[in-house]
Order: structure tokens, then sequence, then C-alpha cells
């Protein structure tokens, strides 16, 4: 289970690829990595807790609102989180997610902040499951 | 991890042109409607990384594009059009796409001369950049001090800059000076939803993070390149300039991460377009979903201009506070505001008939030479202002449009210095905290809310500015007026 920073992918925005044994650990990867780009995550208390509900047709779509909805809060509520859980259910081919995003208020005096993301992209975007769990590769525009 | 495939892209065998212009033929990829063609000496040409031309080629298979998939000197790779992507459209067969526009709608530049040089303003520089610092927030979710309400901001967003003036935020004469007058008509609020209203609803006044700016800058004599325009235009030697870059915030980045969604719900099942590229998602112009994003996408465009006229008012309010003299007596007028970032209807001539084209521009600048209605009457003999952002090290640019751009680039030249290098490597090369030291031993006093994003916009991350703007000037498709260089930064 893990994530890394991919470079010399997309000079001016940020690539990574994460992967994990089940999809709802690559859903908490992904956040991770997301959020590592835009703060210092070990400097993030777990004050708030925002609950988040996501329907989607396919893991690939889950991925991308997931991510999508956690930079919305980020701007909408001033947030930045550093803990997620996400528990995924499948209906025949849809998808649905119960997930928590626990951080605090936005603070440039206590937090390390990197730099900001705009949005999850969907350039060479995906999200795979394969024989040894599931793997995503992603660019997030800065 | 079979992710991404960087490093199988082909390199295009270029057709040269001339020194500055380069082709690659619809031979090269499979469904290319137009040629690509790129703007640049041959060293930038070396140095563009080869997504840059996947990418570019990509957009030549586009629905409806008109003659060339171009790029411009600065450009780099990015996801669906490549930065420095200029692509025109026809309005009855062509598609829009927001890939070809970007998440920041209408980012763009700003230039404020002033009637001061650098020796009045030198002995409080650090107090004006810390107060600037204060009172323009900047970087990750940073608020402004406009507190609005859901349904006071939907009106901002049809109305742009003048919703700003009319608040008290700035002097009428700087809409006149701004791209659109600060409001792009047609902008509709209706076709945005409340999630973007909600993401922008804290961040009028703010600069964003990344590579936005605020920067004070000098105009040293040996840098005007043309004398009689740059008086003209107020330029004198020693003046101290303010340029600032930012564009819609969240605002815009919500806007056009809806309408991808929706387009990619739409284009194969609905229009049956075929793209290679998901970043490239479009629908066709004239169909519902390409209006309704065309409509929605200008209220990005305004809710830019609302912002940048917003942050010219704190400028303003800073100066004063700083050197207890009203605005008006220090000469804090707005030179022109470009934006590098949209899509908009323009009139261009086409196989030697004038036609009304839907010109997509994504890190590149409107560049009209002299005589366009679109261009301000004081500026309108001598062609549009073309403001560039260079790095925070090296310095940036006012240029002007040409007639030279609207024959070879539907009027558009450079944005910037363009990247060479990853952000995760120029912060392994780069120390912030160390660069910023560095950089106040050199005169560039910098206040910044992050040292690894001040790392990762390091000078050497970028091409040479001079380069770029040399071989835009060589290439004809702009000419330029003044080098600007940095003595203080407030960096997002």
């Amino acid at each position: 289970m893990a994530y890394r920073f991919v470079e010399d992918v997309s000079l001016a925005d940020v690539a990574f690829e994460a992967s994990a044994p089940s999809l709802e650990e690559l859903l908490v990867e992904g956040a991770k990595a997301t959020f590592e780009t835009m703060v210092r995550l070990d400097g993030v208390e777990p004050k708030v807790v925002k609950k988040v509900r996501i329907t989607a047709a396919s893991a690939e779509q889950l991925f991308f609102r997931w991510i999508g909805e956690l930079v919305f809060l980020k701007d909408a509520d001033e947030l930045v989180f550093s803990r997620f859980a996400v528990k995924v259910t499948r209906k025949g081919k849809r998808f649905a997610l119960e997930g928590q995003a626990a951080g605090e208020k936005i603070d440039p005096a206590k937090h390390v902040l990197n730099v900001d993301v705009k949005a999850i992209t969907y350039h060479h975007f995906s999200v795979l499951e394969t024989p040894q769990g599931w793997k995503a590769f992603v660019i997030l525009d800065i | 991890m079979d992710g991404f495939p960087h490093k199988q892209f082909a390199k295009p065998a270029f057709q040269k042109v001339n020194d500055h212009v380069w082709d690659i033929p619809t031979t090269f990829k499979k469904g290319m409607r137009v040629p690509a063609r790129i703007i640049a000496s041959k060293p930038l040409l070396d140095q563009m990384d080869l997504m840059v031309f996947d990418q570019l080629t990509n957009v030549a298979t586009l629905p409806g594009i008109i003659d060339y998939s171009f790029c411009m000197p600065d450009g780099h790779s990015g996801y669906g059009f490549s930065i420095g992507g200029v692509a025109a459209m026809d309005t009855e067969k062509g598609v829009i796409s927001p890939g070809g526009i970007g998440f920041d709608i209408n980012c763009g530049v700003r230039m404020v001369k002033t009637n001061l040089t650098f020796a009045e303003v030198r002995p409080k520089i650090r107090q004006l950049t810390d107060l600037l610092f204060q009172r323009v927030p900047a970087g990750v979710g940073s608020s402004g001090f406009v507190k609005l309400n859901a349904s006071q901001f939907r009106t901002l967003v049809e109305e742009g800059a003048r919703w700003a003036v009319a608040q008290g935020y700035g002097w009428e004469e700087d809409l006149a000076l701004t791209e659109e007058e600060g409001c792009i008509a047609g902008a509709d609020q209706e076709k945005i939803s409340n999630r973007a209203i909600q993401r922008g609803l804290n961040q009028i006044g703010t600069l964003g993070s990344g590579n936005h700016y605020l920067e004070i800058q000098v105009v040293k004599e040996e840098n005007i390149a043309d004398p009689a325009i740059a008086k003209r235009m107020g330029i004198f030697p020693e003046q101290v300039v303010v340029m600032f870059h930012c564009g819609s915030r969240g605002f815009g980045h919500q806007v056009a991460t809806d309408y991808l969604e929706l387009f990619l719900s739409v284009m194969e099942r609905k229009y049956k377009i075929q793209i290679l590229d998901r970043e490239l998602a479009c629908a066709p112009f004239q169909s519902k979903e390409g209006q309704d994003y065309f409509a929605a996408m200008k209220g990005g465009i305004n809710m830019s201009f609302a912002n940048r006229q917003t942050i010219l008012h704190r400028i303003r309010e800073c100066f004063s506070a700083t050197f207890n003299r009203p605005a008006e007596e220090m000469g804090l007028r707005q030179v022109y505001d470009v934006a590098h970032n949209t899509a908009k209807l323009e009139d261009h001539i086409v196989q030697g008939k004038k036609q009304r084209v839907l010109m997509h521009r994504k890190g590149a600048t409107r560049a009209f030479g002299p005589g366009r209605k679109e261009i301000p009457p004081v500026y309108r003999d001598i062609g549009q202002p073309v403001l560039i952002g260079g790095s925070m090290e090296t310095g940036s640019y006012l240029l002007l449009g040409t007639e030279g751009a609207e024959k070879l680039t539907f009027a558009s030249t450079c944005h910037g210095s363009g990247r060479t290098m990853s952000r995760t490597q120029a912060r392994r090369q780069w120390h912030g905290q160390k660069l910023q030291e560095d950089m106040e031993k050199r005169g560039i006093y910098v206040r910044t809310t992050s040292f690894p994003g001040l790392a990762e916009e390091a000078g050497g991350a970028y091409k040479d500015i001079d380069e770029v703007i040399q071989t835009a000037d060589r290439a004809g498709i702009s000419k330029s007026v003044v080098r600007l260089g940095p003595v203080a930064n407030v960096k997002g």
C-alpha cells in the first residue's frame, strides 16, 4: 500500500502512482497523495471530519469524483485533510462510496503548505484492478 | 506500473518553414486534420519535451480545427492541449474543449505603472511587500476580504471587473484598459453549478499558488527596446511598476471540472466524436452542451477579471498606506490586463476571407496588431499590449501585438517563459529558504506562504525568457517594448 510521485511526466503539474490491495485502500492512498501535494500531512490534526457520499459508474469515475470532492472541500470550507476512511459498496455496475476526511482549517502559520491543487485531470488517468491488487496513475493540475 | 508512456513518444520529423517556424505534417499521426505548427528557435524546439508534440498533434485531430494546431515559443507539455497551445475552430463544424482553455479559466496578467522611481520606493520596499503579502492573500485555499453570498457572486460572474469597480474596488479607467473591458458578454450564471459558486465564494482578491505571483519591478534604461513606444505608454527609466499573475481560482477550476465530466458523458454517445486524450473532451460548439459550457466559461473569465480588479484595488491601498499619499498622486494606473487561458469568438482572415472563429488559447496571449477595434483607443494605433510574466528571478516583458501575429498565429503569442524542469526536480535542486536568502542578496525581496512552492518556481526551472521573447519578436508575432526586472515578489 503506497503512493509515489512520478517525475518528468507533467512539467508544470504533479503526477503520482498509487497501489493498494483493495479499491478502498487505493482511494485513501490517492487522497493522501493529493493532500501531500498541498501540505505536510503530519502537521494536519484531525479536528474536523467531513462526510462524503459519491456514486459512480466505474472504479475510475469513483476515484475521480472522490478526489474532486476533497479538492472542492479544500476551497469551499478552507480545510486541509490528513486522514481518510472509505467504504465502497457495489450494486451491479454501480459503485457507492461513503467516506470520511479528517483535517483542520488551513493555517499558514501552523501548516507547512506546498502548492495548491486545482483539479484532478483525466490526462493519462487510470485506475486498474490487477492480480496483485489495485493501481492508479494520476496527474493533478497545479 | 505501466501508467505512463512518456518515454515512448516519437520525435517528429519537423519540416522547417524558416528559422522560427516548424511544421509537423498530417502524416505524423492518424486522424490529423491539419498540420501542427511550432513557433520556436532551434534551441527552444530542442528543449521542448516530446509530449508537447504528441499533445499538439492530438489537438490537430479535433473536428473543425482550422489551418494548424499551434504551439507558442514558451510551449511545454500540459494535459489535453499543451501549454502554449492555440487552435482556431470553425464555429459551425468545430468543437469547444475545456482542455484547450485549462482549469484556470482566464488565468492572466495585469500590469500597473507608477510615477515613482526605484530610488523613492527602495527605502520602503520591505514594508510595502510585507503589506502586499498581508493584504493580497496567496497560497493553498486562501480567502479574500470580499464577503459575498451566492446570489451576489452570481451577479459578479456576469459583470466581471465592472462589478468590482461598482463596489469601489478600482477606477472606471481600469475597465477600458482590460481585455473585453473586464466583462465578456454572454456569461450566464444559470449554467454554473452551486458547487462552483461555493468553491469560489471567498476567493475574490486572492492570488492562488503555483506560478501565480505579485511582483514589483523596475524599468532599466538599457532594457527599453522601443524608447518611443515606451514613452508613449508612460514607461520611463528607473520607474517602478507592478505586475501580477492569477486567475479564476477554485471557481474556474470547478466550472472546468463540471463540464469535463459532462462532455465525457455525451461526446462519444451523443455526438460520435472520438478523441485521443480524455482531457480533450469536447462537444460541438453549436450543441447545447457546447453553448452551455461557453456561457459558463465566460463566467470564469469574468470572475477572474473581478479578481484581478480587486487585487489592483488592494495594491493601490498598500502603496497609499506605505507612502502616505493617494494612489492617484503616485500615478498607479493600469497599463493593461490580458487573459491567457480562454476561448473567444474573434474575426480572422481564413483563406483570404474574414471569418468568425472560436479561438482556444491555453497559455497563449492574444496579440492583435494595430487597428483592431478590440484594442483600447489609447493603444489602437500601436497594437495590443501583451504582458509576459517571466520567472520570479529573471524578468518579465511588456510587448505589443502585431499584424504578423494576425497572419501567422491567429493573433497569438507566448504567455510566459515556460517550464523546463518538473516541480519535484526543482524542489530537489533548490531549497526554498536558501533561495529566498540568495534572491535577497541579489536585490529581490520575496515573501511566500510556501518554501517548497518557492523552490519549485526557481528561475532555473524555466526556459530563458529572453530567448522566448526574441523568438516571438523574430517570428513577428509580437514586438518587445521593455523588459522589467523584479525587485520584490509575493508568491503563493
